[in-house]
């Protein structure tokens, strides 16, 4: 689904990312860990299609989608929850919903709007508020539901359990999962919470300087002494 | 009473003459960062638009339709050109549209020579109205710019496309990422409100002689507008025309109109000092 080889990016004249290889597949999801300042924020961004890629490939099934911008990403099916989560507050739920179909157009006809509904009761209760209002967990779910309704292939989640509280977070972890599963959505999830990455991921990546240093299943990463080495936690 | 009457359809002449040049600068200016001083040259082109299609022997109507159109024409190549290479440098971007607006203007006075041009109103006479007696044109006029801010306020609120400006607005790189063309976005909403502007140049063509430098002072007033009444919000620009514009039709019944507008400038100032972000600020959400 998604293979990316030997990329390089960064900010302005900052390097950041030095050669980074990875693919997740339909389905699959994969947890991005390591250091603050690993690159792992800056990966994302790029995939998304926020920064310019300086070197290597991005490809989304058999397209290339190295080279063209962000929204044109979007509609070729990568979806971006970033950090903070980016919902527009200002506008209602259910507008933030309806510009969310904007990424399927071109690709896909039909409107998923009530399919999400149905994923999201709470949203749908509220659909007429202004989504600025939301408590930060609601906030993170309809972000992942505005994600949804452009109907990805890939979702980039970017520390989706950041200031939400803990129960709230086992709920988020377990949507992630099944979303995928059902959907057959590539997730690729960056997380600090490691009850969310050994509930949600099968497979970890660790980035360490711009680079991913170490590659495992999750199962592996419940050997504690492993994740100090790794994360010098 | 037939002084209040008049005084009131002054006001509202104004206001909605106002409104819609405002238009565009509170979508440049208030959700884009552009200070575009370029504006007043599309309210020109419109009214020259119209003294064009009557040279040709064109209806007034013709013109009307005409006028939003080459506006909006002149504020797409302005937008392409230039502006869209300065967002990220609001600074260049001042200078260069002040250079825009000399181009533009010297050019209208290559193109048609010196000197003002008439435009004939597509209905002449008063319209006698009971109380008063005022002229039919000015009448037409208002209904005309009531409609079209109507119709400005149903794209913003109603339509697909509105419903994407508010979203760049509010945050362009999310809107991007959720796959909407902000470049594109960008180019219509500032054509659209050049077009806007175009409209009022066309209105207010036979009220006055269509000249090279009529937006300029058009300008100010746009800006005084926008920044009384809350940058990027439609009700601020209807809040801030009407208190520009009343306060300026009811002065002008008692003083010279220089006067005038240092008081209005003045008031606008302490308006201002009062409410920094304006009379209906909503924050970067064009409502």
């Amino acid at each position: 689904m998604l293979v990316v080889s030997n990329i390089r990016a960064g900010y302005d004249q900052i390097p950041v990312l030095h050669g980074v290889a990875l693919s997740v597949t339909a389905g699959e999801v994969v947890a991005l860990l390591g250091r603050n300042g690993a690159g792992k924020t800056t990966l994302l961004r790029t995939l998304a299609g926020e920064l310019p890629v300086r070197g290597g490939l991005v490809r989304l099934d058999s397209q290339d989608v190295t080279k063209i911008r962000a929204y044109r990403r979007a509609r070729a099916g990568i979806a971006h929850v970033p950090q903070g989560r980016g919902i527009f507050g200002r506008l209602t739920v259910e507008e933030n919903l309806e510009v969310g179909t904007r990424a399927a157009i071109g690709r896909r006809k039909a409107d998923v709007r009530d399919e999400v509904y149905e994923i999201f009761p709470v949203l749908r209760e509220r659909r007429n508020q202004l989504a600025g209002t939301f408590s930060g967990g609601q906030q993170q779910m309809l972000a992942i539901a505005r994600a949804l309704c452009g109907q990805p292939k890939v979702l980039l989640l970017d520390e989706p359990s950041e200031g939400i509280q803990p129960n709230i977070v086992q709920q988020i972890a377990e949507l992630v999962l099944k979303l995928a599963a059902d959907k057959g959505i590539a997730v690729l999830l960056v997380e600090q919470n490691l009850e969310f990455v050994l509930h949600a991921a099968s497979r970890c990546l660790v980035m360490d300087k711009g680079r991913i240093v170490h590659t495992g299943l999750t199962t592996e990463f419940r050997n504690e002494a492993l994740l100090k080495e790794l994360l010098a936690l | 009473m037939e002084a209040a009457v008049t005084t009131l359809l002054n006001a509202l002449t104004l206001i909605g003459i106002l409104s819609l040049v405002g238009l565009g600068l509170t979508i440049s200016f208030g959700l884009m960062n552009v200070t575009n001083l370029a504006h007043g040259e599309f309210l020109t082109v419109g009214a020259y638009a119209v003294y064009f299609t009557q040279s040709f022997g064109g209806s007034y109507w013709l013109g009307l339709v005409t006028a939003p159109l080459a506006a909006a024409i002149v504020g797409c190549a302005l937008e392409w050109l230039i502006l869209r290479h300065l967002y990220e440098k609001p600074i260049a971007a001042i200078l260069a549209t002040w250079g825009a607006s000399l181009v533009i203007q010297q050019s209208l006075e290559l193109v048609f020579g010196l000197g003002g041009k008439p435009v004939l109103p597509p209905v002449q006479g008063a319209l006698d109205l009971s109380v008063a007696a005022y002229p039919a044109y000015r009448i037409l006029l208002i209904c005309i710019a009531a409609i079209a801010l109507g119709l400005v306020l149903v794209l913003v609120r109603r339509t697909s496309f509105g419903l994407d400006i508010r979203t760049v607005i509010q945050n362009r790189t999310m809107a991007e990422a959720v796959g909407i063309n902000t470049r594109r976005v960008y180019a219509i909403a500032f054509a659209f409100g050049a077009g806007v502007a175009g409209l009022a140049g066309a209105l207010v063509s036979p009220l006055t002689t269509v000249l090279p430098q009529m937006g300029v002072g058009y300008l100010a007033n746009a800006f005084f507008v926008v920044i009384v009444g809350g940058a990027g919000s439609v009700a601020g620009l209807i809040a801030g025309s009407t208190f520009i514009g009343g306060l300026t039709s009811v002065l002008n019944y008692q003083m010279s109109p220089s006067l005038v507008q240092a008081i209005v400038l003045l008031v606008a100032i302490l308006i201002v000092r009062v409410r920094p972000n304006g009379l209906l600020s909503t924050a970067g959400a064009l409502r």
